[in-house]
Order: structure tokens, then C-alpha cells, then sequence
């Protein structure tokens, strides 16, 4: 008996730390789940049309090269690592270069596909873009929206 | 999925080198060291830009060096590479990228 009251009273005490933290954090996650919430960084596709509307936008296909053949967005340039990322970059360098002004959108096969994060981090850290965003929903939404053959 | 990274033979710290728009001219810096087991010498180096100096400094033969690179000025933005071509005996690893660039800054 005594035990249980012991673990009840743990119990208790674990949770209201748990609540009071959660209730003063200023960065406290919703308890829902929101599907438009976006991680950092990422744009969703309906964003990415509006921009198509008004300009231009630079598509980065994070693709293996053999699935960048297979079908991409028109104009996408094919930048990943499975591949020489240097190698790839090379020849269309001066063409991002040129552009760096407008917002790249990379994309890859899927949300727990890492490539276009790791592609991003990479023109953003490495090759120094600024305004390079992660599509939310890869290839799939880019299929439902016509985007993609 | 498990990613596997493999170590670059020669890294370059920082890997990207920035100005902003109107700041002072001034020549800033990577490291190369080399990390693989036998040494790598630098036999070349190009910029992708007009108007940027480049120079290296070798400070310990075939392990490490300095790359300087200064930009004849730095009015407008801009985004530049300088190619870094080696005798490493890995293809892959013979041409090392150094990237650099003029930015305007963010407005806060």
C-alpha cells in the first residue's frame, strides 16, 4: 500500500513539474496535431505556386540522377549526394549563381526522405543561397498538383 | 534510413568565406587541412569571379594550408567558388570547392 501511494505521489509530482513547464515554456508545441505546421525552413507547394505566379523559382530535384530522369519539375536542376554533389554542381553553378536572388525549392521523394534537407543545409551553409526552402510533401504533392509527370 | 558520411580528405574551415555589401575590403581566409593518411598538395587554384585575389600560404607541406581571397570591392552582391585542384590519387577528392559571397544584410 505504501508503495503505491509512494508511486502515486511520484506520479503526481512528475506531472505537475511536467504542466508548469509545458504552461510557462514561450516556445510550447500545440497539443494537436496540425498538418500545415511547418519545420523550419520547409514551404508548403501551394506558397511555392503563388511564388510561380508572380516570378520565378529555382527547383532543386534531390533525387537519385536515375529518378530525376525518370520525371521532374520542368527547369529542376538534379543536385544530391548520393552522386558527386561537387561533380553536379559544377556545370550549373554560374546558373544558380545568376539567380541566387530567387527562392530554390528543394525537393526529394517524400517527408521522411532527408535529402532535401541535407541539399538544402547545403546551398544554404555551404555555397552561401539564402533563401533556399525544403518543399513539405516531396514528389507527392508536387504529382497532385500537376508539378510533376 | 542510416546516412553514412564519409570524411573529406582535405576540409576547409570555414567553408564558405562572406562580405557584406559595403563593408570594408578586406582579405579573409579558409584553412585546408588534409586528413587523409598520405599527404595532398595544392597544384592549382581558379576563381570563378573576376576581380577577387587570391593567394595560398602553405604552412605545414601536403597536411595544411592557408587560402587567402580578398574582392576588389564588395558593392554588390554576388555568389563565387574558387576551384582547389589537388594531386590526391581519390578522383573524387582531387578538386576541392571553396564557395564565397557578397550579401546584402537582413534587415532585423
Amino acid at each position: 500500500m505504501k508503495i503505491i501511494l509512494q508511486c502515486v505521489m511520484i506520479i503526481g509530482m512528475s506531472a505537475t513539474a511536467a504542466l508548469s513547464v509545458y504552461f510557462f515554456h514561450p516556445e510550447r508545441p500545440p497539443l494537436y496535431f496540425n498538418p500545415h505546421q511547418l519545420a523550419e525552413g520547409e514551404v508548403e507547394v501551394d506558397k511555392v505556386i503563388k511564388w510561380l505566379e508572380q516570378g520565378e523559382v529555382v527547383w532543386i530535384d534531390a533525387r537519385s540522377a536515375s529518378r530525376y530522369e525518370q520525371g521532374h519539375v520542368e527547369g529542376a536542376f538534379l543536385l544530391n549526394e548520393r552522386e558527386d554533389f561537387n561533380a553536379l554542381l559544377l556545370p550549373i553553378y554560374s546558373q544558380l549563381a545568376n539567380r541566387a536572388n530567387l527562392p530554390f525549392v528543394v525537393y526529394c521523394g517524400s517527408d521522411s526522405c532527408l535529402a532535401s534537407k541535407r541539399i538544402a543545409d547545403l546551398l544554404r551553409n555551404r555555397v552561401g543561397i539564402t533563401d533556399v526552402f525544403v518543399l513539405k510533401g516531396g514528389t507527392k504533392v508536387l504529382k497532385d498538383k500537376g508539378l510533376l509527370p | 534510413m542510416a546516412i553514412l558520411n564519409i570524411p573529406d580528405v582535405m576540409t576547409n574551415t570555414p567553408e564558405h568565406l562572406q562580405w557584406s555589401v559595403g563593408e570594408e575590403v578586406k582579405e579573409k581566409f579558409y584553412v585546408l587541412k588534409v586528413t587523409h593518411s598520405n599527404p595532398v598538395h595544392i597544384k592549382e587554384v581558379s576563381c570563378s569571379r573576376e576581380g577577387f585575389e587570391f593567394r595560398v600560404v602553405e604552412k605545414d607541406k601536403g597536411r595544411l594550408y592557408e587560402v587567402y581571397l580578398k574582392p576588389a570591392d564588395t558593392g554588390k552582391p554576388m555568389l563565387g567558388l574558387l576551384k582547389i585542384d589537388t594531386d590526391c590519387t581519390i578522383q573524387k577528392h582531387r578538386r576541392k570547392l571553396a564557395f564565397f559571397s557578397i550579401v546584402r544584410k537582413r534587415r532585423s
